[in-house]
C-alpha cells in the first residue's frame, strides 16, 4: 500500500515506468499562508500544520501521484543555522506524518531532502563524512516515518549530490528507492559545473535510482539536460522546472503545462513542478499528459567515466582514452620528495600539464614505502579533483586506501587494479559495486604473471565471474591486457595482442601500459608507437601512458588518424601545423611572434655576413617600433606585442654571446623602473622592463613597494637617462609625487616618466614628468628621453 | 553566516579574458592559439572564498555593515537603498600565480605571462559570482532577492580604507589574503565585494 513506506527499489522502478504526475511548488503556497521572512520554513510549518495538508491536499486533488513532504531543509545542518537541530527528529516526524494523512494511499510520499547549506569538500570546508552524517541521520528518521521514496533536490553540487545520495542509502537502507534531482542553470550546467550527462553517469554509480533536474530554469531550458541524461541513462528521469520564481513574472498553467509535457517527450518518465508552480499547473499538466509516453531508451554503446566537469568516454570506434601516468612515485625522486613533504601541488601540476598534453583521464598512485596511503590518496584524490578536470584511475593495493578514495571522488572513478586472487577479489569488487567505479581487471593470479595466454584468459574469466555475482557487469570492466618487455620476452607483444582480440570478440573494453613493452630497447618512442597502433588496430580502447612525451603524443594522434579515421587526420595536422607556421624573414618572424624562425633567420642574418649591430638596429628594432605602431592603433593587442617581444628576446639572447665576444658591446642607456611605495602592483611595470630591454635599454628594476629614497639612490648610483614609476591606485599616487619631488630635489637631470592604470597625462604634467599610457608608448617615450629619436 | 569555498570551478567566459587583454569581440578567430592557452588557464585556475550574510543599516549619510563598521560614501549609499542585509565577499587565487606571471615575463614567454595575468583577473572576479550563485536560491527562498550588481571599496567614492572593515568582518586572513598598510590587498589576485540584498 503506498505510503506506509513499504515500496521497495524494485517496485519504486516500475510505478516510474508509466509517466507519473509530482506535486509542486511549496513557497509560493507557504508565503501566502504567512509564512515570515527569516524563520526556518520547517519549524513554521510544524505549528501550522493545516497550512501544509491544504497545500498536500490541493497537489493530490489536481492530480498528483506522489507528494513530497515538507522536510526539504530539515537536515541537521541546515536547521543548525537556526539553532533548531534538536528539533530535527520532530519536524520531520511530524512533517512526514502530515503527508501521509492526506495521501492515504492515493499517492506516494516522498521524504524532501536538499542541501546542506555548506559546500562539501574539494569546494568547501565540510568533510565528505560531515554531510554523509547529516544525510543519514535525516534519511533514517524518514525512513521510520514510512515515506515511501528519498527525493534529494535541488542540489548545485554533485560532490554533495553523491555525499546525500550515499548517506540516504546509508541512513533508509539498502532498499529505499532514492531520487536525485539537481539544478541546471542556463547553460545545463550545475554551479559546479556538471551537465546531465555527468550528474547521470555519477548519481547513478553513488546508487540513486532514479535521476533528474529540478529548479534553476524554466521546463524549455531543462530540456537539453533531460536529453542528456535519457542518452546516458536507463533509470528513470524526474524533471520539476520552474514555472517563474515566487513574485516573478510566472508562466501560465497552461502554457507551462505544455512545455513540461514535452519534456517527457525529451525523455522524463515523471513530471512535477518547482519554483512558481501551485495547483492550476498540476491540474493542467494532469490535462495535457494522456498519451504521451517517453521514447524508449536505446542501449549506449560506450563506458562512462567522470569527474566534477568532465567525462572521458571509452568504447569500439572511439579515439583512444589515453590516461596520464605521470601521478606515480616509481622512479621519480620530485614526486617522492613531494609526497613526504605533504606537498600536494606538485602532483596538481603533473595531473594539469597531462590534461594541457591531452590525456583523456589520469592515473593517480601515491603507494611508496614509509606512506600511509589510507591516509594520504584519499586526499590527493580530492585534490586532484578539485583542481583539474579530468576522471581519476585510482591506483593502489591497499584495498583501505581504495574504498577511502573512491567514497569521497565526486565522479565515477576506474579502480586500478582487480586480480585474479580469491582474496583481494572479494575485498575490491563489493567496494567497486558500492561506489559504482569501472574497474581494471588485471590477469595475474596468486601464482603471479601466466606464461600462457589460456592462463591469462582463464585469469580474466575467473574475475569476470566473481564481479558479476557481486552485481558488475561487461561495460564496468577494462581488461588489462598486461604488454611485458618485447626485449626479455619476444612473445609479450603477442600474448596482449591475442588478449585484446578476446576482449574485442567479446564487445570488452581493454587497456596496457604501452611503454612497458619497449623496457630494454633504444629509440623506445618507436616501439610503443608501433605497439600503440597494433593494439588499437585490434581493439584496445584505452591505454596507460605519457601524453607529455613528444614522441607519445604524436603516436595517440597518428593511432587514432590511422584506427580510427573521421576527423583523425585532420587532428593529427592541427596539433603539428600551429607549431609549423612560417614566417618569411626576421622582420615577419618578429612582427607574428614565431620564436624559433626569429632564432633560424638570425643566424641566416649572421652566416650571410651582417653583423649584430646591423640586424639589431636594421631588422629587429624597426620591427619591434613596426609593432608598437600597430599596438597603439589598437591593430595588434597586449599578448601579440609580447609575443614579438619574446621573439625578439629569443634574437638578443642569440647575438649576445657574439657581441661580448667580438668586444663591441656598446654603451647602453640606463633605465631604473619601479613600483612606488605602497604598491604591490608590478605586471605592468615588469611588461614595459621587458620592452625597454628589448630596445636596447640595460634596466635596473627595483622591483615594487619600493621607497623614494631607493628610487633616488639608483638614479645616482646607475646613472640613469630615464626613471620609469609606475602606480596602480589613487592612494599610491601620492607616493610618485613623493618620488618625483625626491629626483628633482637630488637634481636628477634625467628623463622622468610615470604611468599605471590611475595615473594621467594631467597628473604627470602637474608633477613636470612624461606619461606613458602603455608598454609601447613607454619604449617610444624613453628613447625620445634619451634622444635615440 | 558565512560559507567558505574552495578550488571554485568558476564559469569564465574566454570573451571576458580577451576583454582585460584589449581585444574587442571578433577580433581574433576560436581556432587561435591564444584561445586555447585561454581555455586551459581558465579550467587550472580556482579561486577559494569566503562570503558572508550582514545587517544593513543606512542612516545619517553612513552605511553601517554590523559590528559598527561604518563608510561614509554616498555612491555605497545610493548602491545599496532598500537593502537591509548585504552578502560581503573575498575571492582569491593565491600568490603563485602572480609569481607564475613574472616568471613567464622573464622567461621570454611573457605573451603567455599576460595571458595567464588576465584569466587570473577574471577568475579571481568571477569566484564572486561563484559565491553569488551559490547564495542566491536560499536567499531567494528565504524571501530575499540580491541586486544584480556588485559594490567594492574604491568604486566611486567608496575609500579604499574600508577595505580594511570588510577584510576583518570576513576573516579574509584565513584566506591567505593580508592587506598592505595602503589598505591593498595582497596576493595581487584577490578581491573584496559586496553584494546588496532586499527583502522581496
Amino acid at each position: 500500500m503506498w505510503g506506509e513506506g513499504t515500496m521497495k527499489r524494485a517496485e519504486f522502478t516500475k510505478w516510474l515506468k508509466q509517466p507519473r504526475l509530482l506535486d509542486g511548488a511549496a513557497g509560493t503556497h507557504l508565503m501566502e499562508r504567512g509564512l515570515p521572512f527569516g524563520v526556518c520554513p520547517e519549524a513554521w510549518a510544524v505549528e501550522h500544520a493545516e497550512a501544509i495538508a491544504a497545500m498536500h491536499r490541493g497537489y493530490l486533488d489536481a492530480g498528483a501521484e506522489a507528494i513530497y513532504a515538507f522536510t526539504f531543509g530539515a537536515n541537521p545542518l541546515k536547521l543548525g543555522e537556526y539553532g533548531l537541530a534538536e528539533r530535527m527528529e520532530e519536524i520531520n516526524r511530524r512533517m512526514c506524518q502530515v503527508a501521509r494523512s492526506c495521501a492515504r494511499g492515493r499517492a506516494l510520499v516522498a521524504g524532501d531532502m536538499t542541501q546542506t547549506g555548506q559546500m562539501v569538500r574539494p569546494f568547501g570546508p565540510l568533510s565528505f563524512e560531515e554531510a554523509v552524517e547529516a544525510y543519514r541521520r535525516q534519511a533514517r528518521i524518514l525512513r521510520e516515518a514510512g515515506v515511501d521514496f528519498l527525493a534529494i533536490e535541488t542540489m548545485m553540487d554533485i560532490a554533495e549530490a553523491r555525499a546525500a545520495v550515499i548517506g540516504a542509502r546509508e541512513g533508509a537502507g539498502e532498499e529505499m528507492p532514492i531520487l536525485c534531482t539537481m539544478t541546471f542553470d542556463e547553460s545545463g550546467r550545475t554551479l559546479t559545473g556538471s551537465d546531465g550527462r555527468i550528474a547521470a553517469v555519477t548519481l547513478a554509480a553513488a546508487g540513486a535510482d532514479a535521476v533528474g533536474a529540478n529548479c534553476g530554469v524554466g521546463p524549455a531550458a531543462m530540456e537539453k539536460v533531460i536529453v542528456q541524461m535519457a542518452a546516458q541513462t536507463h533509470l528513470p528521469i524526474v524533471a520539476r522546472p520552474n514555472a517563474g520564481l515566487p513574485g516573478g513574472d510566472t508562466m501560465s498553467p497552461q502554457e507551462y503545462a505544455a512545455q513540461t509535457v514535452g519534456l517527457m517527450k525529451a525523455g522524463a518518465n515523471a513530471i512535477g513542478g518547482c519554483c512558481g508552480t501551485g495547483f492550476a499547473h498540476i491540474q493542467a499538466m494532469k490535462r495535457n499528459m494522456a498519451g504521451v509516453t517517453p521514447p524508449v531508451r536505446t542501449s549506449f554503446p560506450y563506458a562512462v567515466v567522470t569527474s566534477v566537469s568532465r567525462w572521458a568516454q571509452m568504447g569500439q570506434g572511439l579515439p583512444l582514452c589515453a590516461v596520464g601516468e605521470r601521478i606515480n612515485p616509481t622512479g621519480k625522486k620530485k614526486l617522492q620528495a613531494a609526497i613526504r613533504e605533504g606537498n600536494l601541488e606538485y602532483a596538481v601540476g603533473l595531473g594539469l600539464s597531462q590534461r594541457a598534453a591531452g590525456a583523456s583521464a589520469l592515473d593517480v598512485n601515491v603507494g611508496m614505502h614509509g606512506v600511509r596511503e589510507e591516509e594520504i590518496l584519499p586526499e590527493y584524490v580530492l585534490e586532484l579533483a578539485g583542481r583539474v578536470d579530468l576522471p581519476l584511475m585510482v591506483d593502489t593495493v591497499n584495498p583501505i586506501a581504495m574504498e577511502r578514495a573512491l567514497r569521497q571522488y565526486p565522479g565515477r572513478a576506474i579502480v586500478n587494479s582487480v586480480p585474479a586472487e580469491r582474496e583481494r577479489m572479494e575485498t575490491l569488487l563489493p567496494i567497486v559495486k558500492k561506489y559504482g567505479a569501472m574497474y581494471v581487471a588485471l590477469p595475474i593470479s596468486e601464482e603471479g604473471v601466466p606464461e600462457t595466454l589460456e592462463d591469462r584468459l582463464r585469469n580474466l574469466e575467473t574475475i569476470l565471474a566473481a564481479a558479476e555475482r557481486h552485481g558488475l557487469g561487461p561495460r564496468d570492466v577494462i581488461v588489462d591486457a598486461l604488454a611485458l618487455t618485447i626485449a626479455s620476452d619476444g612473445n609479450g607483444a603477442k600474448t596482449a595482442l591475442s588478449v585484446i582480440d578476446w576482449c574485442q570478440e567479446r564487445g570488452l573494453n581493454s587497456v596496457m601500459g604501452v611503454s612497458n613493452i619497449s623496457f630494454g630497447l633504444p629509440n623506445r618512442g618507436a616501439v610503443n608507437g608501433a605497439m600503440l597502433v597494433a593494439a588499437m588496430a585490434r581493439g584496445m580502447t584505452c591505454a596507460i601512458l605519457n601524453p607529455c612525451d613528444e614522441a607519445t603524443r604524436g603516436s595517440i594522434l597518428a593511432a587514432n588518424a590511422i584506427v580510427v579515421g573521421g576527423d583523425g587526420a585532420a587532428e593529427y595536422a592541427a596539433a603539428y601545423t600551429k607549431e609549423q607556421r612560417e614566417a618569411e624573414g626576421l622582420f615577419d618572424a618578429i612582427l607574428s611572434g614565431d620564436k624559433s624562425a626569429a632564432k633560424r633567420f638570425a643566424q641566416e642574418e649572421l652566416d650571410g655576413g651582417r653583423t649584430p649591430g646591423e640586424i639589431i638596429d636594421g631588422i629587429l628594432v624597426p620591427a619591434l617600433d613596426r609593432m608598437g605602431e600597430l599596438f597603439s592603433r589598437r591593430e595588434v593587442f597586449l599578448p601579440q606585442l609580447m609575443s614579438s617581444a619574446d621573439a625578439a628576446k629569443q634574437v638578443f639572447d642569440h647575438l649576445e654571446p657574439i657581441i661580448l665576444a667580438s668586444g663591441g658591446q656598446q654603451q647602453k642607456r640606463v633605465a631604473v623602473i619601479a613600483t612606488v611605495e605602497g604598491d604591490i602592483h608590478d605586471i605592468g611595470k615588469n611588461i614595459v622592463g621587458l620592452m625597454l630591454k628589448n630596445n636596447g635599454f640595460a634596466v635596473v628594476d627595483l622591483g615594487r613597494d619600493v621607497k623614494k629614497e631607493r628610487v633616488a639612490e639608483a638614479a645616482r648610483k646607475y646613472k640613469a637617462d630615464v626613471v620609469g614609476l609606475s602606480a596602480l591606485l589613487t592612494t599610491t599616487m601620492e607616493k610618485m609625487a613623493d618620488t618625483v619631488a625626491l629626483l628633482k630635489k637630488e637634481g636628477y637631470s634625467g628623463g622622468i616618466m610615470v604611468g599605471g592604470a590611475v595615473v594621467t597625462p594631467e597628473f604627470a604634467q602637474e608633477l613636470g614628468v612624461h606619461y606613458s599610457s602603455d608598454a609601447a608608448q613607454a619604449v617610444t617615450l624613453a628613447k625620445a628621453l634619451v634622444g635615440l629619436k | 553566516m558565512e560559507h567558505l569555498f574552495s578550488n571554485m570551478p568558476v564559469d569564465v567566459k574566454e570573451n571576458t579574458v580577451l576583454g582585460y587583454l584589449g581585444f574587442r569581440k571578433g577580433n581574433i578567430p576560436p581556432e587561435h592559439p591564444m584561445m586555447e592557452e585561454i581555455r586551459r588557464n581558465i579550467s587550472a585556475l580556482r579561486p577559494n572564498g569566503v562570503c558572508k550574510l550582514v545587517d544593513v543599516k543606512t542612516a545619517g549619510g553612513l552605511v553601517d555593515l554590523s559590528q559598527g563598521n561604518r563608510v561614509v560614501s554616498q555612491g555605497f549609499l545610493d548602491y545599496l537603498a532598500g537593502c537591509t542585509k548585504a552578502l560581503l565577499m573575498a575571492s582569491t587565487l593565491g600568490e603563485r600565480v602572480s609569481q607564475r606571471v613574472n616568471e613567464l615575463l622573464r622567461e621570454g614567454e611573457a605573451e603567455r605571462g599576460v595571458i595567464l595575468d588576465a584569466c587570473a583577473s577574471a577568475c579571481a572576479d568571477a569566484g564572486l559570482d561563484f559565491m553569488l550563485k551559490m547564495r542566491k536560491p536560499y536567499l531567494f527562498k528565504m524571501g530575499y532577492e540580491l541586486l544584480s550588481t556588485r559594490f567594492s571599496p574604491g568604486y566611486g567614492d567608496m575609500p579604499l580604507s574600508f577595505q580594511r572593515s570588510l577584510f576583518l568582518l570576513l576573516d579574509a586572513g584565513r584566506l591567505g589574503i593580508s592587506l598592505t598598510q595602503g589598505n591593498m590587498l595582497y596576493p595581487e589576485k584577490s578581491v573584496l565585494a559586496v553584494c546588496g540584498v532586499k527583502e522581496r
